[in-house]
């Protein structure tokens, strides 16, 4: 018969090995939050900071049949947005702007493609917003993206904060919640599984290293390709152009950069929350592989 | 007519640009299709939320504002162009009473179909202050706050497109949803703050 003693160490072994790292962790509140986007309603209100300043936004989410978005900035200029499956609305005083909705399938979750652009570590325990909410940090492992904190909360799933962090440590964006309201029901889990990296075919240039096509339009001559390394997004454009330059444009606002690269009369736009330099570059290949 | 059209059409009389005839014609169309009204109010909500600078009253009280206009004003848009708009201001006030009524009527404006997780109980009845935020803020650098004082944003870049479609298109295929939009809200093409960095032809 077994010592009680070493029945206990056989328990305290069990009880280490069935324990998920906190990578692990990490990984599946991330697959949570992703989730949650498409099954659970919500109201509240984020502050966003942005260069030295902050707004405040009053948001809605429904998601699945008949879901929609709806956001209204509470601190400086009036403006507003609502998104449903058909279109944008975008309202600011004395102007209303109407886009097609840019409805996409989001790719499946992949722990992989995460877990190889970032170090995952599910760090800490907040309260935010009434919520409690675990602290996810998606430390980046290369220069070409931006480190990322996010706050999750552990029992909805429900993305509370995201920060985008340089590579100095420093806070390049942040999102927060102050105010949420949950609907307790939850909507059938319509996470969309198309599968990440699906349409490679005729991509003209190789991607930043960790990232993957996983939405293309094209209207007019004019693509656009989404791409994800499973947290940052990039969009490139590739458009003909009337006029023949050679011109290298850069803009940023945020956290976002844009590199626009024409060469001859063909353009390339790089947009994302990513730093310049990984705009740039892809702009620079992107434009020369246009030109070829 | 398609469904595109008729939005266009939807949009224009609310900005009172759509011709009388075909103002009439779609009070009419407005009243038999359901979804068309429901459009029709949500963007009415969205144009009073910026009246009221920045109080976005939740759908689900548009509904019962709906509701109520509903059983109040029926019919509120007559088939006359003339009358057109006096139906749309006799509904408009309508609605206004009905969500006057549902705001102050009621005992909360959280409907019932939105409680929280039991566990989150006090973020709905506690005020939310700036304390429950304060450890969680990590201030720009000072570099970001000057460089947004001496570099005034410039206003109406051909790239401020640019910049919407790629929040809207991050907000749906995106991993981080909802809070990908909040950019495309909170910094428009023409807001007053902001640093843009032009770096200029490039000999390549």
């Amino acid at each position: 018969m077994m010592k009680p003693l070493a029945r206990l160490s056989w328990v305290v072994l069990a009880l280490v090995a069935m324990s998920p790292s906190r990578a692990g962790d990490a990984l599946g509140l991330l697959a949570a939050a992703q989730r949650a986007q498409a099954t659970r309603s919500f109201e509240g209100v984020v502050v966003f900071m942005h260069d030295g300043r902050f707004d405040a936004v009053r948001v809605a989410h429904r998601p699945g049949r008949g879901g929609y978005e709806q956001l209204a900035t509470l601190s400086g200029m009036p403006r507003a947005l609502f998104r449903d499956a058909r279109e944008v609305r975008i309202e600011s005083p004395g102007r209303a702007q109407r886009l097609p909705a840019a409805v996409f399938a989001a790719p499946a979750f992949d722990s992989a493609r995460v877990g190889a652009s970032y170090r995952l570590d599910d760090v800490a325990e907040e309260r935010i917003a009434g919520f409690n909410a675990r602290i996810v940090d998606a430390v980046a492992r290369d220069a070409l993206r931006h480190s990322q904190r996010l706050w999750i909360n552990p029992d909805n799933g429900l993305l509370m904060g995201v920060a985008l962090i340089g590579p100095r440590r420093e806070t390049l964006q942040q999102v927060m919640f102050t105010s949420l309201v949950v609907d307790a029901r939850q909507q059938a889990d319509a996470v969309a599984s198309t599968s990440a990296g699906a349409m490679p075919g005729d991509l003209p240039v190789a991607l930043p290293a960790g990232f993957q096509l996983v939405a293309e339009r094209s209207i007019d001559g004019r693509r656009s390709l989404m791409l994800s390394d499973g947290l940052a997004m990039i969009t490139l454009y590739l458009e003909p152009r009337s006029d023949s330059l050679d011109r290298l444009t850069t803009l940023r606002r945020g956290a976002t950069h844009l590199a626009s690269r024409q060469l001859g009369q063909q353009r390339a736009v790089v947009i994302g929350e990513v730093p310049l330099a990984t705009a740039v570059d892809l702009a620079n290949r992107a434009a020369q592989a246009l030109n070829d | 007519m398609n469904d595109e059209t008729v939005r266009e059409q939807l949009s224009s009389l609310m900005d009172g640009e759509l011709a009388p005839d075909s103002a009439r014609f779609l009070s009419k169309r407005l009243g038999n299709d359901p979804e068309l009204a429901a459009t029709w109010e949500r963007w009415h909500c969205l144009r009073d939320s910026l009246r009221q600078q920045g109080t976005l009253a939740p759908v689900d009280l548009c509904a019962r504002v709906r509701e109520a206009v509903t059983e109040e004003s029926t019919p509120a848009i007559e088939p006359i162009s003339g009358k057109l708009w006096r139906g749309l201001a006799g509904g408009a006030i309508a609605a206004s009473v009905a969500a006057v009524a549902l705001m102050f009527g009621q005992t909360a404006l959280v409907p019932d179909t939105a409680k929280p997780p039991a566990a989150a109980t006090l973020a709905h009845v506690a005020a939310v202050t700036t304390t429950d935020l304060t450890p969680n803020w990590q201030l720009s650098p000072v570099a970001d706050r000057q460089s947004y004082l001496l570099a005034p944003p410039q206003v109406g870049s051909e790239f401020d497109g640019y910049f919407v479609e790629h929040g809207l298109a991050s907000g749906s295929a995106g991993a981080l949803g909802i809070v990908s939009y909040v950019p495309v809200v909170a910094m428009p093409a023409t807001r007053e703050g902001g640093d843009e960095t032009r770096a200029g032809s490039s000999p390549r």
